[in-house]
């Protein structure tokens, strides 16, 4: 039963396998998803080239995905700004009773002027699986990105990831799904954003998240929404180098997914 | 009867309703109606929005359910025009909206005919002078269509009285009379005949198939409303008690919220959609109170149980369903279900009305002659039964600074069941407004005379979350648009099981002149449906997405053109079809005001009926505008208005459909429609002529 709940919710959210980045924290959810030109240390997974523009930030993201205690996932992402280039990392489990995944990233992005920088960064999967089908397996993968700021209030991101669509599954070929993302973000006011993702995944059909951030003084309150049928609302604190935010999604079939990320900057 | 659209047919030949000459006011019912798949009451609608253009309200005066109530503001610039109030006291000119975020100069251009800042003193001195200082206005619509359909034609060669046809002639013909003394005395005659309806013999011996005739008073001293005749009731958020019009998601993003205002005049044709008898209210102080009774025959269909040992008729009956909005009475059949059940409703409500806002209760009752038995289908199996409930509702509508909370939750006396819905506009900034919508309707909810918001109007077996919101990107560029999210707990028809589904509208509007306008918008919609033909029903995704591409530009002096590009996809499961229209208006007006040309040449290409695209025709007035194109082929309409005088309107309108009939189809077998609908030939044509005149 376990096992087809998590096949139904892999279908459903286009996140077969965990291959392509499912809302990743807090900040992404609440806005529905749209976060490829979002600031933060998680953008190693959304469009690694943003990191050359996020501060330097060590940030953990504990969540749950539709109220299901086997589906849970941990991350941690951190980043850190030279002036040759930015360099990020990151860590991510999502155990399964009969699967379980985990991700060691290691990115680079770097500044090719002012308001253009360019990232890639390098994913090792592991694959534990009770199943047959999957066994155990470790590949290889990795995501680049492109981020430009247009204007003092428009700016634009691409990423893709695994455009390569590496295999998983030896005995059938089965292969891990490609993403590519368009993203954009407009400052409508001074403390007003709004962000939207176009995403297009291979073999899926196209999906667009979009979201609005809010921010007043120390809080920050999001929403957003994705055409994959979930609506997300979030809230943020911060004090000097600490930040906590809270996001909650719903999905139309699936139902609830909270998340919750801690960050300092450094 | 005949704005009663009929999305089922295979072609749409809708006629009817409203428009005016008022460029705002049709523009505003565009937006509202071309997203409206339910059936629409232009001639009320209309009439409302041309209210307020005799009307002009005082914005100075008006208190916030007033402001809310007005169709040309939107939730938001209500809200504003409170609050700068509240700051600044009141306007001294109406440019000083411009102050308002939501307002610019073209905005406040195209208000100014509906909004004043003047006191409008009631002076209601002695009948006579009531009488000399209003305004009688006749009016007066014939139209017919050719060739006939299979209705008429069957009649034509008839030989046995079996034969299902129309029994009237093919002319549809209406008339009207209305007197308004300004915002506060209004009262008229409203008679109809439907195309196939018969006229002065068999079941129309009095003439006309339908007679309506209401008197209103409003706003005079402590007298809130005073309606005799016929009247429609509207309050809260529509769910408990709501007779009038309401339309569903538009790019009008504050839509989402229903500003009723209790009893109204019903100047409509639509035939079983009103209340008969009377109602008052009285306004004091804080508190508003009123009452209503009504009694009625409407239109349905009945089943009578037979006493097998005495060989009549005995009680009781049974109706299988009664017709909210009906109104045909053209084959025998039609005219055995006209009035063929008694309605008789009671009600009262109280509001109090605060500095802030509102809150208020309605309670109802309603008994039926008959018992209502739907024909029982696993979706329908929770809907009411039964010949007498009653619905009791609480709403409220609350202004705080830049932000509108309102809302209601309603009982019906139906397995107790509770629908509720609760709404929140925002106007965050200058750039951005907001608009929430959480509503929750029990599957047993009883649907009868609602307008809930959602994605259908009954307010039952759905739950949904909405968000709607307005960007001003620039003075000349905005975007707006909604995201849908909602559930059906229970089966729907043709959803064998519980479904879901979102619905997506995003629209980039660049205005850069007074000449010049444009807009593109995308929306896509996916629910879920039983797969057609499967002998195990399944269900599968069907999602239907649309672009347009639309230009209004202005390019002389009486001179405007409108353009537009419209292509649809439907996807079920791995089927996909398509659907494109592209057409070309044109506006002339040579000699001043006198006459108006206006005509439009539309080209479209459909694969099939759900890639159906509506398009807004210029028609006379209050007649109904929206177009199905539903077919491939042509369609070109030229209308003609001459002010023959300062008190006598002419409209002539000819509009011809022409289908591209396919390779494998001789021209001579090809027809269109169906039933008695049914024409032969690939052609249609229809003659429009309507006449009003003024004492004022």
């Amino acid at each position: 039963m376990r096992t087809l709940i998590f096949i139904l919710i892999a279908i459903t959210t286009h996140s077969a396998l965990a291959i392509v980045p499912p809302p990743n924290n807090a900040l992404s959810l609440s806005l529905g998803g749209a976060s490829s030109t979002y600031f933060n240390a998680f953008a190693i997974e959304n469009n690694a080239a943003v990191l050359a523009f996020v501060a330097d930030e060590i940030s953990l993201n504990a969540g749950n995905r539709f109220g299901l205690p086997e589906y849970s996932q941990a991350m941690l992402a951190g980043n850190i700004t030279s002036s040759l280039a930015s360099i990020g990392f990151a860590y991510r489990i999502s155990p399964f009773s009969d699967f379980t995944e985990q991700k060691a990233q290691l990115g680079v992005a770097k500044k090719l002027s002012e308001n253009v920088s360019v990232g890639v960064s390098v994913n090792y999967h592991i694959f534990a699986s009770t199943n047959a089908y999957y066994q155990n397996t470790a590949l290889l993968t990795f995501n680049a990105g492109l981020y430009y700021q247009i204007s003092e209030k428009l700016n634009a991101g691409f990423s893709l990831f695994n455009p390569n669509r590496t295999t998983i599954a030896k005995t059938s070929g089965e292969r891990l799904a490609a993403q590519y993302r368009l993203g954009m973000d407009y400052t409508l006011a001074e403390n007003l954003i709004l962000y939207s993702d176009f995403l297009q995944t291979s073999e899926q059909r196209p999906d667009l998240n979009v979201g609005l951030e809010l921010n007043k003084e120390k809080y920050k309150i999001r929403g957003g929404f994705s055409l994959n049928q979930s609506v997300a609302l979030g809230f943020g604190w911060q004090s000097k180098a600490l930040q906590f935010d809270v996001a909650a999604a719903y999905h139309n079939r699936l139902g609830f997914s909270p998340s919750l990320n801690m960050t300092y900057a450094f | 009867m005949r704005f009663r659209l009929l999305f089922g047919i295979s072609l749409c030949y809708c006629a009817t309703l409203a428009q005016t000459d008022n460029p705002v006011i049709n523009e505003y019912i565009e937006r509202y109606i071309e997203n409206t798949i339910d059936e629409v009451d232009i001639q009320q609608f209309a009439s409302e929005l041309l209210f307020y253009y005799e009307n002009p309200l005082d914005i100075n005066k008006a208190d916030a359910k007033a402001l809310f109530a007005v169709p040309f503001l939107t939730g938001f610039q209500s809200l504003q025009i409170i609050e700068h109030r509240k700051k600044f006291g009141n306007f001294i000119s109406l440019h000083e909206l411009q102050v308002l975020p939501s307002f610019d100069l073209a905005t406040i251009t195209g208000l100014l005919p509906f909004i004043n800042i003047k006191s409008n003193a009631v002076s209601l001195r002695n009948a006579k002078q009531i009488w000399k200082e209003g305004q009688h206005q006749f009016l007066s619509l014939a139209e017919t269509n050719r060739p006939k359909n299979r209705g008429f034609t069957t009649r034509d060669t008839i030989t046995t009285s079996e034969t299902n046809h129309y029994q009237g002639s093919s002319i549809y013909n209406n008339l009207r009379y209305r007197f308004d003394y300004k915002r506060y005395i209004s009262f008229g005659v409203n008679v109809e005949k439907d195309a196939g309806e018969q006229f002065l013999n068999g079941s129309n011996p009095w003439g006309y198939d339908y007679f309506s005739f209401y008197f209103a008073a409003r706003d005079i001293g402590k007298i809130k409303a005073l309606n005799l005749g016929d009247f429609q009731a509207n309050f809260g958020q529509g769910l408990t008690l709501s007779t009038g019009l309401a339309f569903g998601k538009s790019s009008i993003i504050t839509n989402s919220k229903r500003n009723f205002n209790g009893f109204g005049a019903y100047r409509s044709l639509r035939e079983n959609a009103y209340l008969r008898g009377g109602a008052v209210a009285l306004s004091l102080n804080k508190i508003e109170f009123g009452v209503f009774a009504s009694y009625k025959n409407i239109d349905g269909n009945t089943i009578t149980l037979s006493d097998s040992t005495e060989g009549v008729n005995s009680e009781p009956e049974l109706v299988t369903n009664i017709q909210e909005d009906g109104g045909f009475h053209r084959t025998a059949s039609e005219i055995e279900d006209k009035d063929a059940v008694s309605d008789f409703q009671t009600g009262i409500y109280a509001e109090y009305k605060g500095e802030h806002g509102r809150i208020g209760t309605i309670n109802y009752l309603r008994k039926l002659s008959a018992t209502l038995q739907p024909n029982q289908q696993p979706y329908n199996q929770f809907n009411f039964k039964g010949n007498q409930y009653f619905k009791n509702g609480l709403y409220y509508d609350y202004v705080f600074r830049n932000m509108n909370l309102y809302g209601e939750v309603s009982h019906s006396s139906h397995e107790n069941s509770i629908s509720q819905v609760y709404g929140a506009l925002l106007s965050l900034n200058r750039a951005l407004d907001l608009s929430f919508v959480y509503r929750k309707y029990d599957k047993e909810f009883i649907t009868l005379q609602t307008n809930g918001f959602g994605e259908n109007s009954n307010a039952a077996n759905e739950q949904g979350f909405y968000t709607g919101f307005e960007a001003k990107i620039t003075a000349r560029i905005s975007l707006l648009g909604y995201y849908d999210l909602f559930r059906f707990p229970w089966l729907r028809f043709q959803s064998i099981a519980p479904t879901g589904g979102n619905d997506f509208w995003v629209e980039l509007q660049y205005k850069p002149s007074k000449q010049f306008t444009a807009y593109y918008r995308y929306r896509t919609e996916t629910k879920q449906s039983d797969i057609a033909g499967e002998n195990i029903k399944q269900l599968a995704n069907e999602t239907l997405s649309r672009h347009r591409l639309h230009m209004n530009y202005t390019v002389a002096k009486g001179v405007s053109l409108r353009s537009r590009i419209e292509w649809s996809r439907y996807k079920e499961g791995n089927e996909r079809s398509f659907g494109s229209l592209v057409y070309q208006d044109i506006v002339f007006k040579p000699f001043g005001r006198s006459l108006q040309l206006s005509g439009r040449v539309a080209y479209s290409m459909i694969e099939q009926f759900q890639n159906r695209i509506y398009s807004f025709e210029q028609t006379p007035l209050y007649d109904y505008p929206l177009f199905t194109h539903g077919f491939t082929g042509l369609r070109f309409y030229a209308l003609a208005r001459y002010k023959a005088t300062r008190n006598l309107d002419l409209w002539f309108r000819y509009a011809h459909t022409q289908h591209d009939v396919p390779l494998n189809s001789l021209t001579q077998d090809y027809s269109i429609g169906t039933s008695l609908e049914e024409i032969t030939g690939s052609k249609r044509q229809t003659f429009t002529l309507q006449i009003r005149y003024i004492i004022k």
